[in-house]
């Protein structure tokens, strides 16, 4: 399962990751977990995650699937995670309805 | 709360330098940044870019440069927001240009913040504008 995560692409961190705070996470990830990056305005990437340590969650985006939220094609997308595929994939939702 | 005064200011008074905020400066990230800042730098705090004489596209693009010489991937976000130091620091709020990376000013609160801060902080920035190194 691939873990939500929502952030501040803001506020990166020393080495570049990107932080997440474990006490609004849906679940503590573990290092190398793949999980989905989240922006309050709607952009969106997915990373690995590199570290927990204290309440943050240092994670390796991966640029090459940055989202952003201004891209109107990505706002009808639905990111249907699969749970045991190596990567997510995103289908339109009249694909869905067929 | 606003912080004391800085220990380093940014700018005098007559140089009205520009701050750049990435993103859309929304509640929420002004929520996530400063526990963020909390757990990474044990204060709340928030991230801003500036460099002396330049308007806000011209620090956008600086930063672009930043991220060619360190490699990270700084402000990837569609949208930037601008105000001036001076707007900032009128509100009783503590700058510091850290310049780690370079340009990089902090925004220090010397306790925690609350929805009047970012309140008082989003009126002191002009609306959303492209940010011309997004991602």
């Amino acid at each position: 399962m691939i873990l939500p995560l929502l952030v501040s692409f803001s506020e990166l961190g020393d080495d570049g990751r990107v932080l997440a705070l474990t006490d609004v996470a849906p679940a503590v990830p573990e290092m190398g977990q793949r999980v989905y990056l989240l922006d309050a305005d709607g952009n969106s990437c997915f990373g690995t995650v590199a570290h927990v340590v204290g309440g943050l969650i240092e994670v390796d985006a991966d640029w090459n699937t940055w989202m952003r939220a201004e891209d109107a094609e990505a706002k009808v997308y639905i990111l249907c995670i699969r749970a045991e595929g190596p990567e997510p994939h995103a289908i339109r939702p009249n694909k869905i309805a067929a | 709360m606003a912080d004391s005064a800085p220990d380093r200011p940014i700018a005098s008074a007559n140089e009205p330098d520009i701050l750049v905020r990435a993103g859309e400066f929304k509640l929420a990230d002004f929520w996530r940044s400063v526990k963020t800042s909390l757990q990474k730098r044990q204060f709340y705090g928030l991230s801003f870019f500036s460099f002396p004489n330049m308007d806000a596209q011209e620090i956008a693009l600086e930063v672009g440069v930043v991220r060619e010489e360190t490699g990270l991937r700084l402000i990837p976000n569609p949208k930037m927001r601008q105000a001036t130091v001076r707007a900032v620091e009128a509100l009783g709020y503590s700058l510091e240009a850290d310049n780690s990376p370079r340009g990089h000013v902090t925004l220090r609160f010397a306790e925690r913040p609350t929805d009047e801060d970012w309140k008082a902080l989003e009126a002191a920035f002009l609306p959303p504008e492209t940010n011309p190194i997004r991602l």
